[in-house]
Order: structure tokens, then sequence, then C-alpha cells
């Protein structure tokens, strides 16, 4: 029905439309309303001139002749539109839209929605798939149920690595108007790896790491190599023997290249005089002066000859004896390291220093990987997590996320609220294994409590052995420790290995682990370890046998981005039981490790010599030529004066009496 | 989109007072600086919407800042850290969060907390500048941006029909 009619069916009404809520039929309460809103009389009147009552008792609008008066009508009930009070429907009705579309939305689709984030969560968080199944929230009676939570094993896709059933949860509705969520009891079935009947699938980008990380944990099995040696305290006079003589020797060596070459230069200067004077031409026959000059010529160069060959003699000589010197020494050294090598063996006891040292080595290399990878995977959930246990966050930026802020740092208050999340009981269960705890949850400050959590492994396929182990975080300023906690493990098997050496057994341990709260990275631990039920030994260590003792140890050291600062310490009682089997095997185990040390400690001095010695064979060469040199070029002097003489045929009175050789005979002759 | 944009722009210019306009403007500011999708954002934004406001200028206003979130979250979350460590705040914020409810406000977030403070204890500074700078539009800037949307709407279609948007939207109430 429209309230739009003209005045008349011949006269066309203005096109003047006035605000649609009042072009429909109004009641006369409603109208009396809006009039009494107008405080000028004309404008009363004219309402009431154009809102006559009809036939029902209700008001209509008549649209008036002239256009002039439709205007001044649609100003007035614009103003009216306008002023009304009360709101505006078609707002509220979109505002309703707005906050009753989530509302609807999760009140009928809550379940699927909390599965999916749920699931979306512990992928992000846990880097492997999880799937959440059954779940049931019941938010007016403050229940949760999930009948199955599974997380897959990050190393084995067809492996659950942790299974979920039957999960109930009560939680405090109460405590949600402080912005608390307390579970007051968590009940379940617990399950470790147990095999999963489709493959998982890794969470996206994660795919390849996870397959390196299962990669690298399948490497770094207990088969890796271990330096496991023991180290003993060597005695080092042979060493220190072989490098005073190796140094004696090439000091000689040296100082007898740097004389010989001085002398060289002069031996070759004279032989070169020795040459030139051979080549010279004999003075004339009648030259009786000349013939003597020479002649005395000729016998001082043969006198330095000869004082040249002495001296080249010298040298050889002054070689052989360095040489058989470097000789000496080498035997010398090799002697002393044998009379080491028999004092070790004379003196050499195994004790529980140096099984320590085997056993840190061992610690060291073994436990290196898994903790590596188990350490910093928790460091990196605490880092996703936004911190364990404190409030306190002062990162300003959401890790992975893009855009505005989403929150910034917490500043704590001493408030009487409980923590932010806290399950008051928690009791899941796997047959003989069990997880407890009380109080568990974060905001230990406000809380004013630690969470204590008990975990009981027994029977759980994966985990060999028994498992009993308590940890308790404390997030609170006050606090020792952030995290703390024992774990006592009996029947884990262990394994040790070096190349074709190796030993394995059982072990039981009891382990004090803490994470001081100045450097959350750092896990500090100490405890003590026995191995038992020795067997497999093969190689080097095959004195480790089903009969061996077992071995009692303390530990403690700490470890951040590796293991530092590892001491271990046998127990005095473990050494007894040992001693036989260490003074029998160990101890020619390290004695051969001893003999190779030395032999290594020695061996570059050995060498040195062995160079000397070389260095020396090749200077017999060298004097041989230099001496060969000297005798020819005395030959050619003495056959040239013998020529000299056996052509003079005249009386040389000025000859010296002491000329050698022919010289001296001609002597008499003339 | 058009008739938003529209509305946004012709809200300068609109039949109200330049306060009325300014206080939308602010609201939208301060809405802007409160961390959206905490309870106290949904607490200003509600009202907001239900009350007679100028909500094109109010909306646009919110949407201009909140492009440049980036630039002031750190600042207002650094506001917002110094004065909750104030030593005077903690028996005040003590009973605070201890009141049923309000801790899901979030007070003690130094974001939350600091764009509320910002947003709210600035609101009279921003609403003065707002009027100043709805009355400064006026008086120069709104002839040559009509004159500009004019002449390149001749040429340019959309920015004809923007133009005209404009225009109607002021003509039929729609902008108060």
């Amino acid at each position: 029905m429209s309230a739009h009619r003209p005045a008349s069916a011949t006269e066309k009404a203005p096109k003047v439309k006035i605000p649609g809520s009042y072009r429909r039929p109004m009641t006369e309460r409603r109208f009396r309303r809006l009039q009494s809103m107008l405080t000028d009389k004309a404008e009363r009147d004219s309402m009431e001139k154009y809102f006559p009552v009809g036939d029902d008792g209700k008001r209509r609008y008549q649209v008036p002749k002239d256009k002039r008066t439709a205007k001044k009508n649609d100003t007035i009930l614009s103003k009216v539109h306008k002023a009304r009070r009360g709101p505006r429907t078609i707002r509220l009705i979109l505002l309703a839209i707005l906050i009753g579309v989530p509302v609807i939305f999760n009140a009928f689709f809550l379940d699927t929605v909390a599965s999916r984030q749920m699931e979306k969560f512990l992928e992000a968080n846990l880097e492997t798939d999880v799937a959440v199944t059954g779940l049931d929230i019941r938010l007016l009676e403050g229940r949760m149920e999930l009948a199955e939570l599974t997380v897959a094993s990050r190393r084995n896709p067809m492996l659950d690595a942790v299974v979920l059933e039957g999960m109930a949860l009560d939680f405090d509705l109460g405590a949600l108007a402080g912005r608390r969520v307390i579970i007051e009891t968590l009940d379940g079935e617990l399950g470790l790896n147990r095999p999963r009947r489709t493959e998982a699938v890794y969470p996206g980008e994660n795919d390849n790491q996870a397959a390196a990380e299962a990669s690298d944990s399948r490497e770094a099995g207990p088969d890796a190599p271990l330096d496991w040696m023991p180290v003993p305290e060597l005695p080092d006079s042979s060493a220190e023997l072989a490098r005073r003589l190796r140094e004696e020797a090439e000091g000689e060596a040296i100082r007898w290249q740097e004389d010989l070459e001085a002398d060289r230069t002069r031996i070759e200067e004279l032989l070169a005089r020795t040459e030139a004077f051979v080549s010279e031409p004999l003075p004339d026959r009648t030259d009786i002066v000349g013939w003597k000059a020479r002649i005395d010529d000729g016998r001082a160069i043969a006198d330095e000859l000869e004082a040249a060959g002495a001296l080249v003699a010298g040298y050889a000589g002054r070689a052989e004896r360095a040489a058989t010197d470097a000789r000496n020494a080498s035997e010398r050294v090799n002697a002393a390291i044998s009379e080491d090598l028999a004092a070790l063996e004379e003196n050499f006891v195994p004790d529980a220093e140096m099984l320590s040292r085997w056993l840190e080595a061992a610690i060291g290399r073994y436990a290196g990987h898994r903790a590596a990878s188990l350490y910093s995977r928790v460091i990196d959930l605490r880092r996703r997590f936004g911190g364990v246990g404190t409030d306190d966050r002062s990162g300003t930026d959401i890790p992975g996320t893009r855009g505005r802020m989403r929150s910034g740092r917490i500043v704590p208050f001493p408030v009487g609220r409980p923590p932010r999340f806290t399950i008051r009981r928690l009791d899941l269960r796997s047959g003989d294994s069990r997880l407890t705890g009380s109080d568990v949850g974060v905001d230990h400050h406000l809380a004013g409590a630690p969470s204590v959590m008990e975990l009981v492994l027994d029977g759980v396929p994966g985990v060999p052995g028994h498992l009993d182990s308590e940890i308790t975080i404390d997030g609170r300023d006050t606090a020792v420790d952030l995290v703390s906690g024992t774990i006592d493990a009996t029947g884990f098997p262990w394994r040790v290995s070096s190349g074709d050496s190796g030993a394995s057994g059982n072990m039981d341990a009891n382990v004090d682990f803490r994470v001081p709260p100045a450097d959350t990275s750092r896990l500090e631990a100490d405890g003590t370890v026995r191995l038992e039920d020795w067997n497999d030994g093969v190689g080097s260590l095959s004195f480790i046998g089903p009969g061996a003792p077992p071995l009692d140890f303390s530990f403690d050291g700490a470890y951040d981005s590796g293991i530092r600062n590892l001491r271990v310490a046998i127990d005095n009682r473990s050494v007894s039981p040992w001693g036989r089997v260490l003074a029998s095997s160990l101890g020619s185990v390290g004695l051969d490790e001893a003999r190779g040390r030395l032999e290594e400690a020695a061996a570059p001095n050995l060498d040195g010599l062995d160079a000397v010695l070389d260095g020396w064979t090749g200077a017999d060469g060298e004097i041989g030529t230099l001496d060969g040199a000297v005798s020819a070029a005395e030959d050619e002097l003495d056959a040239m004066l013998a020529d000299m003489l056996s052509q003079a045929g005249l009386d040389l009175p000025g000859v010296s009496d002491d000329a050698g050789g022919i010289l001296g005979g001609l002597n008499n002759l003339f | 989109m058009l008739l938003l944009f529209a509305k946004f722009i012709a809200a300068f210019s609109a039949y109200g007072k330049a306060g009325q306009i300014g206080f939308a403007m602010a609201m939208g500011l301060v809405l802007a600086l409160v961390p959206g999708g905490t309870v106290i954002w949904f607490i200003l934004f509600i009202p907001m919407m239900l009350v007679r406001i100028n909500q094109a200028a109010m909306l646009g206003t919110m949407g201009v800042f909140r492009l440049m979130a980036n630039l002031y979250d750190p600042l207002t979350e650094r506001l917002g850290y110094a004065v909750l460590t104030m030593d005077f705040m903690e028996p005040i914020m003590s009973r605070v969060l201890a009141v049923p409810l309000l801790a899901w406000f979030r007070l003690d977030d130094s974001f939350v907390f600091g764009g509320t403070l910002a947003g709210i204890l600035g609101l009279p500074l921003w609403i003065l500048i707002f009027t100043l700078v709805v009355l400064l539009y006026r008086r120069y800037m709104a002839g040559a941006v009509k004159s500009f949307f004019g002449k390149i709407g001749a040429g340019v279609p959309i920015l004809g029909k923007l133009s005209k948007a404009v225009g109607a939207a002021r003509r039929v109430g729609v902008v108060r």
C-alpha cells in the first residue's frame, strides 16, 4: 500500500520524496510523538493538515498539490527524522550480525573450529603431524572431552610418538572472568610410539627439515666412532733427548757448511792462480834471474796447494765425525724411547682418572648428538611459546606474524590471581606408564608455586627400560632454578664403539638436572651412572666381556651449544673390581697407545737426524770433488816444475835446498 | 567503495559543525591507536556505531591511521610500558586487574595500555587538531578540491562519478 497518493486523479503531484518511514501509515501515538518534536505552530499545523486520519484510524501522508509546499513538508519531516531519538534499527541489525555471527558460529561450530585451531597450533609448534578427533567442548558445563589426539613422530612417519585417548578435562568457568584458564582435572590414556595406519603428513615447509633431522638422528646412532682411548701421562725424556741431539747435529752441520764455504773461496782462488802459473810461458833460457823467480813462485804455490789439501782433508774428517755423531744420536734416541717404554711398563697402572677420561670422551661424543638435538629442541620450543614459567615477554614482535603488532610486554602486578594456565591435577596413564602432575602451568610468579610433574615410563614401545622422573618448573623471580628435576632410569641399553672396537651393556642412571634462571640456554646436570652387563667386546676392547664388573661413575657438566666442563669421576668402589681387568687388559691397550704416542713425539726429531745424516753423505762427495781439484793442481804444478828443470841446463845456485821433489834433486845436480 | 570514499571526502565539507567532524575523526584515531580485536576496542567501537556521529569521518580516519600503525605502535608500546612500570601504578593496577572481567581488557599488556592511554588521554588534543584541520580545509582547500575534481572529472569518467557522488552524498543528507 502506498501513502504517496495524488490529491486527485487528474492532477499530477510534484515529485518530492519525504523520508521513507513517513510514507507508510502511522499510528496516532507515533504521529503525536513526531508532532511534539516541532516547536513552530505553523509546522505543527502543516503536519496535522497533510497527515489526515484514515478510516482505519491511522494517519497517512497526503502529497500537497504545489511543489513548494511539498518541499517545505520534506524539510520538516527530514528535520524530525534527523532529530529522532533511540537507536537506528539498521545499524543495530548490522551490529547484531557483526557480533552475532561469530557467536552463533562458535556455538554451533566451536568443536570443529577448536579442533582445527588446536591442530594448527600444535603442528606449528611441534613441526609434525597432529590430529585431533572427537573434540567436544561444553562451555556451560566447564568440560571438554577429546576422543583422540595423535602427535606423529618426527623421525618415523609411520609412528605416533604420543597418543592421547579418552581425554577428559574439567575447567573452572569462574577463572575465565579473570582471564585465567584453570583445568581442574585432566585425565586420559597416554600412548607412546604407536604405529600409524597412514603416513604422517608433516606441515608444509618443515618436511625437509624434519626429514633431515630424522636422517641426522639415524646417522648419529650409538655406532658413531668414538675417540675413547685413554691418554696416559707419558714420560718425555726420550722426546727431550731427541730434540736436543737433533739441534746439536743440525748446528754442527750448519757451522761446517759455513766454514767450508769461506775456505772454498780461497782454495778456488789458489786453483785459479795455479792454473795461470802453469799456463804462463817460460822465461828466455838466458834469463837466469827470470828462471829463478819463476821457480820460486812455483815453489810458493806448491806450498799453498799442500796446505789447501790438508785443509780439505780436515773438513772431510770433521764431516765424518759429525755423521758418526748423528748416527749415534739417532741410536741414542731409539734407546731412550725403549727405556721410556720400559719405565712406563713398569710404572703404568690404569687408575680411575684414566678411566674417567675415557668416559668423558665417550659421553661427550656419544651423548653429544642426542643431547644437542634434544636440548636445542627444548630451547626452540621455549622460544616459540614465549618463555617457560615467565610472564615477561620483552619482544615487541610476535615471531612469524606480519603487519601490526599483536601484543606488547606483560607487566606483572601483585594480583591475587591464579596463573594464566593451570592444570590442578594431571593424570595420564598408559599401562604401567603414567604422567602425573599438580599445579602444572605457567605464571608461577602469580601462582606462588612451581609446576611439579612426575613421569613414569615402563614398557613403552621404543623406550627400553624403566624411567622415573620428576620435573619442577619454577618461573618465579625468587626461584633457584627455572627447571630442575631428577631422572631415575634402569635397564637402558648403551653401546660405544670406535671402528672395529665396541662395547655395550645396560645402564642404570640417576641424574639431577637444572636450568639456571640467569641463562636459560644452559643445562646443568650431574648424577651417577652404572654401566653393567658388559658384552660384545671386540678388537682393542676385547677385555670387556660378560664377566666385566659394573662401572659406577658420577659426572657433572653443562650443556648449551655443546657439552662443556664435563667432569667424570669413577666411584672408588668400582675401581677395585676393575683393577685386575684393567691391569691386564686396559694396561696393555694403554701401553700400545703410549708407545705410539712416544714414537709420534720423537718422530720429528728422528727425521731431523736422518736428514742431517743424508746431508753428511752429500758432503762426502762435495769434499771429494774439492780434494780432487787440489790434488790435480798439485800434480800439474809438479809436472811443470820438473819440465822446467829438465830444460834449464845451467846452474841455479839460488834454488833453495829444501825444494822438494824433482826440483830438490835438480838442486843437487846444479 | 566509491561512495565510501566520496563520503569521507564529503565529510570535510558537510553541513555539520567542524567540531562534530573533528570529534568523529578523533574517535577514528582513538580506534586506530587502540589495538584492534581487544575488548577495549569493541567497547569503544560499538557505542560509536550507535550514537549520532559522522561515521564516514570516523571510519575513514581509522582506516587511514591503521595504514600507518607500524610507525606509532612501537611508540605507544613504549609509552604503555613506561607508565605501567611507574611505582604509583602498582597499587592501581593491582586493584584494577583483580576486578573480575577486567583482566580481559589486557591492561597489563604494555601495547594495549599504551594505545588506550594515547588514544583516550589524547582525545581533547585530537579533537582540537582535527577541528582545526577541518576548518583549514574548508577555508583554503575545499574550493580547490571541488574545482580539481570538476576539471579532471570531465576527462576521467571515474573521477567525474566521484565528484558527482560527493555532491550527491551532501545533498541527500547522508553526510551530516
